[in-house]
Parts: structure tokens; sequence; C-alpha cells
């Protein structure tokens, strides 16, 4: 029986066992895609929720990890697109002949010239702040091309826009995080 | 400097040299409090999915039988009362198709002497209603608001 059934007392520890074994990978991925702790906890709780419903045939694969990510990147592509107000930024940007001007469209980013970085940490903290703040509609194809290895074509695919989309998204959001790479910084 | 490829290549370096985001550590608590709210459940009370096989096994032979039971049914409703009739193994059935015959003919009757008569009366406000609106609106573009929203 899955581990569903009502003798989940039994049931229950492994599964403790298995989301304490991926809830890092979970949430990483769900925080990096959302932008928003809350958001990303609300996911990660029912992405493990369906990992307890199928825990039977997951919990001891060896894909577990590969299933888990795949479901939690999609749970969050339904959850943005769930929230129109904000996933509409997609449709309201402008078009790419706008492309070199990334800081009329980051002002939040843009208008924050980085302190002088303390040390390696610092500049981390800031370049992992900057990734968060970044609008939704650069960061997640952004994220899943860097973090989760998706083609541009595979993201326009699961975004639903152009791949000129894509590519244009993509470069304006590297393009707002330079001033925080260590070879940018001021010296 | 500003080569794509080469700022590509820099910020997938620095990405990768970003520590990943540690669940914090309500979650597992949290999931947990989730997975035993669920399991707590009465079998009946969970998604249909999450049943005992056994019972979802019935409910799929029940929901079939009475799928199959309602399509052969449904032609001789229409068709076959005086059959039914004939046959008088379905009084039952013969006399709910009468019901509904009578029902359907009453419908009948107080639409054509109750609502047809008014329809074209209705109609005829309906779209009077809408001319003077128009006209209004037009009206008060024309002379109130300078015809702005033509601009």
């Amino acid at each position: 029986m899955s581990a569903g059934a009502p003798g989940g007392v039994t049931d229950a520890e492994p599964f403790e066992a298995f989301v304490r074994a991926h809830q890092d990978l979970v949430f990483a991925t769900a925080m990096r895609l959302l932008g928003r702790q809350a958001d990303a906890e609300d996911v990660s709780q029912d992405v493990f929720l369906k990992a307890f419903e199928r825990f039977d045939a997951i919990g001891r694969s060896p894909s577990a990890a590969g299933w888990l990510r795949t479901v939690t990147r999609n749970a969050c592509l339904n959850h943005l697109s769930r929230h129109r107000a904000r996933w509409r930024l997609f449709s309201e940007l402008p078009g790419t002949e706008e492309l070199e001007d990334v800081d009329t469209y980051v002002p939040t980013l843009a208008g924050e010239a980085p302190s002088a970085f303390a040390d390696v940490e610092d500049q981390q903290a800031q370049l992992d702040e900057a990734l968060l703040r970044l609008p939704d509609a650069y960061r997640v194809p952004l994220v899943l091309y860097h973090f989760e290895n998706a083609s541009y074509q595979e993201i326009a695919d699961m975004l639903g826009v152009s791949l000129g989309k894509v590519k244009t998204d993509i470069h304006r959001g590297r393009d707002a995080l330079r001033k925080y790479l260590t070879d940018e910084r001021p010296r | 400097m500003n080569d794509p490829a080469d700022l590509e290549r820099r910020v997938d370096h620095a990405l990768h040299g970003l520590e990943t985001p540690r669940a914090p550590l309500t979650l597992l608590p949290r999931v947990m409090a989730a997975v035993h709210a669920r399991t707590s459940l009465p079998w009946y009370r969970r998604e249909w999915r999450l049943w005992p096989l056994g019972w979802q096994l019935a409910s799929g032979v029940a929901s079939a039988v009475l799928l199959v039971l309602a399509l052969s049914r449904w032609p001789s409703l229409e068709l076959t009362p005086g059959l039914l009739r004939n046959t008088g193994a379905l009084d039952g059935a013969t006399e709910l198709t009468n019901r509904v015959d009578l029902a359907l003919a009453a419908v009948q009757v107080l639409w054509r002497v109750v609502v047809e008569p008014v329809v074209p009366v209705l109609f005829a406000l309906t779209m009077l209603t809408c001319a003077a609106c128009m006209a209004l609106g037009l009206t008060l573009n024309y002379i109130a608001l300078g015809r702005t929203w033509q601009r």
C-alpha cells in the first residue's frame, strides 16, 4: 500500500529521512525560481506531499532527486503562472530593441552600486541577493538556464514565450548581475 | 568585457560559486505535520487517487455500471414508452417517462402563453435602450468632452 495509507506512522519515519535528505535540494530550487522564502516553503511542502503519495515508487529510487527537481520546477512555474499579476511581466516587457538599456528595467538593482566588497563571502551574498531580487521575468529563465541546465528552447517551451524573448530576458538578467561579478567590482 | 559569451561564462561561474540555499529548520516539521494531517483523514475524505485500492476498483466498477445503464436507457426514455408498456417489464420507467412528457408539455404551454408574446417587446426595448445609451455617449463626447476619446 502507498505511504498515504492510514497506517502512516510506520511509513513516516523513512519518509522523514527522505525529506531530511532532499529538503535542501527542493528548497534551493524553489527559492531560486521564486525568489521569496515564504513561497519557496509553500511549494516545497506541496512537492514533498506529492512525494509522500508516491513514496513507494520513489522512496528508494536512484532517480528520486531528479524527480523532485522536475516536480519542484514545474510546481514553481505553476505557482508563478497562477499569480498572474507578477507573471504579467513576461508579456509587458518591451522588445529586444531596448536590450542595452537593462537598468531601465531593473531600477532597484541599477540604483545601488555595490559597495566595495569586504570579501568574497560578502560579494557572493550580494550577488545572491541581487539574483533573488531580479524581476521574475529575468530571474526565472536565468535560473532555468544556469542552475537547471535547460536549453533556451526548453525554457521557451516551459514558459510559453518565444525563443528570442528567452534570450533577451536571460541577457538582461546577466547584465543586471554584471556589477556583482568578482572581476567587475571596483578596485 | 561586453562579449555576451564571456558574460555568460562569468555569470555561470559566479552563480555556481554561490552557496546553495539551505532549507529553513521549520520546513521538515511543517511537511511532517501536513503528512500527518493527510494520513489521519479517513480514506473516503481523501482524494480518490489516495483511496485504498479495493475502494478505487469498486468505485470504478460502480461508475462504469452507472454509465452503461445511463447510456443503454437513454434511447428508451425518448423513443419507446409504448414498447416498454407492451413488455410490461419496466412499468416504473414508463410512468417516469410519462411524467417527464407531461412536465415538458406544461413548460411548452407556459412558454407559448406567457413568454413568447413579450419577447419581441423585450427585444425592442433592449435595442432602444442600447441606441439611447450610444446616442447619449456620442453627444457627451462631442459636446462636453471635446471628443477626447477619439484622440
